[in-house]
């Protein structure tokens, strides 16, 4: 592995900003979907609520993964392999995982 | 169940725990869902409180990705082996394993309440440590990551715990970086919170898959409560020092390790 100093691991590099930037509208886009799915079950659409609060609970359970998406990417870029594996190991045990739910 | 979700999201700010240890007892005995039910919930939480914490800590720096996912590699790995082995134990089984996790953790924790693991600036933190500024005291904090692979065992329990009794495995993930691997608390609650949401996610299908999930309603009203709790105990945390953040985490511990142990 690279040995380089920590404070420099997540510094602003460009995939690292694109990285906070999506989780931030994506955690927006999650609580716009809770609140429409909220609105809808106190208003009676209980099948446009239905839908709302299941986007918002997809994109809640795929959010996360933006972020080892962003580190794989990080790595590749900087060619540290050791984290590529690592990122790329976690990325294929949760595809496996989710496989199974589809 | 919006409480419910209040206590927890509130829990995830403060301790960055993604409030399992809360949700689980609430939704299984205060409103008696089944326990299987509660666990799965309980996981779409920690899903809510690790997308909270992690999106509030990214512009602090506290967390500290390349450790994040070396851990994810075994906290995924134990979380896949969970989900597979659900139906292997009992409930009760389950709850006696998770009370006396709990116990152990909240032990270590009060005797170790004044270590800060604080390096020389002068240090290298290695491969793995890193550098923070310090809310407390205004200084740089330097850390280097110690004792890798108790680390990652409690990574592969705190996975396994995942899946079993729906808590993200913060309870185990925290302590052990903070107590044995010398990685401050911040920073091990803030790389904690990212990594229980990635870890949860076997765990929400295994779950989903047993049939344990139920309505969407219910799952989007623990969100609602949980993103609503965040906010309340993020503006807590500014006024909450490390060594109080500590007691806090054992004091909730022991109780929760009681009710599972004794009190079921």
């Amino acid at each position: 592995m690279t040995n380089t100093p920590a404070d420099s691991q997540p510094p602003g590099s460009r995939i690292e900003s694109v990285r906070v930037v999506v989780a931030r509208v994506g955690f927006i886009a999650i609580a716009m979907l809770l609140a429409a799915g909220v609105a809808a079950t106190v208003a009676g659409a209980s099948v446009l609520a239905g839908h709302a609060l299941a986007a918002a609970i997809g994109l809640l359970t795929l959010m996360p993964l933006t972020g080892v998406v962003a580190l794989l990417a990080e790595e590749v870029r900087r060619g540290d392999w050791p984290f590529v594996a690592a990122a790329a190991v976690v990325l294929a045990l949760v595809a496996w995982n989710l496989s199974g739910f589809f | 169940m919006v409480i419910a979700g209040v206590a927890a999201g509130s829990l995830g700010a403060l301790l960055g725990l993604g409030g399992g240890i809360i949700l689980v007892p609430l939704l299984n005995a205060g409103l008696g869902l089944p326990f299987g039910d509660a666990a799965g919930l309980s996981l779409v939480g920690v899903l809510a409180t690790s997308s909270s914490v992690s999106v509030a800590s990214a512009s602090r720096k506290l967390l500290n990705p390349r450790l994040a996912i070396v851990l994810l590699v075994f906290s995924v790995g134990g979380a896949t082996l969970g989900a597979i082995w659900l139906d292997a134990l009992s409930d009760r089984t389950f709850e006696l394993i998770f009370g006396s996790t709990a116990a152990i953790v909240a032990g270590v924790m009060v005797a170790r309440l004044d270590r800060r693991n604080v390096l020389p600036d002068a240090v290298r933190p290695g491969v793995l440590g890193g550098a923070f500024l310090d809310d407390d005291t205004r200084f740089q904090v330097v850390y280097r990551v110690r004792r890798l692979p108790i680390a990652a065992t409690a990574s592969v329990a705190a996975g396994v715990l995942a899946s079993f009794v729906g808590v993200g495995g913060g309870i185990l993930i925290v302590p052990a970086l903070n107590t044995w691997c010398g990685v401050p608390i911040r920073v091990a609650a803030a790389t904690s919170a990212y990594m229980i949401g990635i870890t949860a996610v076997p765990g929400v299908v295994g779950h989903g898959l047993e049939g344990h999930l139920g309505g969407v309603e219910l799952a989007g009203a623990i969100c609602v409560g949980v993103l609503i709790g965040y906010r309340l105990g993020l503006g807590l945390s500014a006024r909450v020092n490390v060594r109080s953040l500590k007691l806090l985490m054992a004091v909730l511990l022991a109780f929760v390790a009681g009710e599972y142990l004794f009190f079921r």
